[in-house]
């Protein structure tokens, strides 16, 4: 059997549908200042947005735009033709955030914050994915719609799509700064910086001492250009993905910075889903009848 | 008949299969390699380059008061980013555009929120920058340089 006719578990790739779906749809309902913050501060328009002369709509446009997502989210959640709306999703999420995106862009670059990709890149994908329509949802319970069973090659590309934004960052450190990024003074001035700007008491162990710093240079480069990979590995995923946790809520504590929402929550749909087959498992292998 | 069909569509799914996998690669790590930075694709930019901490430098307000303790990092007590001030200040002192930075603290000095916090109250603002002198018995001493300074009466 090829890698492309490798079967896994019959519906995890519908069960992470649905999951990843519930943690964005949470996370925007969660979050309604994605639709007036845009509005409330200066914004500079997105690189594909000014390149196609697409102008900032006014917000009741804006409020229509998250209603749609939140509608077109929520029937993939369902599972009611879930490729057709996950595809309505992605376009407007990809305009909706592009929109928000605008607040953190500084007139003098191209780029924008980087917490929102992976719910874009991950609903794209789902989109393109055979067997994420199997399971649906109804007033009685979960229920087959097709024969299809879910793929190796569709779960293993979801895993390649996560393993991107780390290998992503971690590659761009060395291919801009090679290894002085990893000598500890890098990580040891950004650290500098935040404590001087806002007393950040955890950045200040990393400036005093070097050689925590230096570990944590060395471990940062490991983990996102070569061991983010271990997610590939049935035996190393669990392992990686406290790890990823670990890295993500080190950087809230030091840098203020919150990868934990939108980015590393979709991630972890991935993992939830295999929590939510063992406990399938374990209700029936108890519960026979 | 039927099985020649099963087969040619088992072959078309498994092409097609074999073309999204590579597809959705082929544009998500290319787009690392070529450093692709806009929306949709991420801002690789963050955090690459190398500094050292010698060299780091940031910028933040103080307030001088005789009735009050002179205070730094107010900023966030008026309703201003003091992370936000610092990435434009910086922006414009390093570029030498004494313009913009004039319009920047023109900006807070006229906010409601700062002429309400300095109510009755004579002070002085002043934009300083702070960087590295030593680290010494587990204490970060900083290194403070007046840039400008403004008389609120």
């Amino acid at each position: 059997m090829t890698f492309f006719e490798r079967e896994i578990q019959k519906n995890r790739i519908s069960y992470f549908r649905m999951i990843a779906i519930a943690f964005v749809l949470i996370h925007l309902m969660l979050n309604q200042n994605y639709v007036f913050t845009p509005y409330t501060q200066a914004t500079n328009p997105i690189s594909i947005f000014e390149l196609f002369s697409i102008e900032k709509w006014s917000q009741a446009t804006n409020w229509i735009l998250y209603y749609s997502l939140i509608f077109t989210l929520f029937l993939s959640f369902l599972g009611i033709k879930s490729r057709v709306f996950l595809l309505f999703s992605t376009v407007l999420y990809f305009l909706f955030m592009g929109n928000y995106l605008g607040i953190a862009k500084s007139p003098y670059s191209t780029s924008v914050w980087h917490n929102h990709n992976m719910v874009l890149m991950l609903l794209s994908v789902m989109t393109a994915l055979p067997s994420i329509d199997n399971i649906k949802i109804t007033p009685t319970g979960l229920k087959l719609k097709t024969n299809l069973s879910s793929k190796k090659w569709e779960e293993v590309l979801i895993l390649l799509t996560i393993c991107s934004a780390y290998f992503g960052a971690g590659y761009c450190k060395l291919a801009v700064s090679g290894l002085r990024w990893m000598n500890g003074y890098t990580l040891q001035a950004f650290m500098l910086k935040k404590y001087l700007i806002t007393d950040n008491h955890y950045a200040k162990y990393l400036v005093i001492d070097f050689n925590l710093s230096l570990v944590l240079s060395w471990l940062t480069i490991l983990l996102e250009c070569f061991l983010v990979f271990g997610l590939l590995v049935p035996f190393l995923r669990w392992i990686i993905w406290i790890s990823l946790f670990v890295f993500h809520y080190c950087i809230f504590l030091t840098m203020d910075v919150n990868f934990l929402t939108p980015h590393f929550l979709i991630c972890s749909a991935y993992f939830f889903t295999l929590v939510l087959e063992k406990i399938k498992t374990f209700i029936r292998v108890n519960n026979p009848a | 008949m039927r099985h020649c069909q099963n087969q040619n569509s088992l072959y078309t799914s498994n092409v097609s299969n074999k073309v999204t996998f590579f597809s959705f690669i082929l544009v998500f790590y290319g787009s690392i390699f070529l450093r692709v930075e806009y929306w949709p694709f991420t801002d690789w930019g963050v955090f690459t380059y190398a500094y050292n901490p010698e060299d780091t430098a940031v910028f933040d307000l103080r307030l001088l008061s005789q009735s009050r303790n002179s205070r730094e990092k107010f900023l966030e007590k008026i309703g201003f980013s003091a992370v936000g001030f610092n990435s434009q200040i910086s922006r414009a002192f390093y570029s030498h555009n004494e313009v913009e930075i004039d319009k920047i603290l023109n900006s807070i000095r006229s906010s409601k929120s700062f002429k309400s916090f300095v109510k009755n109250c004579p002070c002085k603002v002043q934009l300083i920058r702070k960087s590295l002198d030593r680290v010494e018995k587990n204490q970060i001493y900083e290194h403070k340089e007046v840039i400008r300074t403004y008389d609120i009466f």
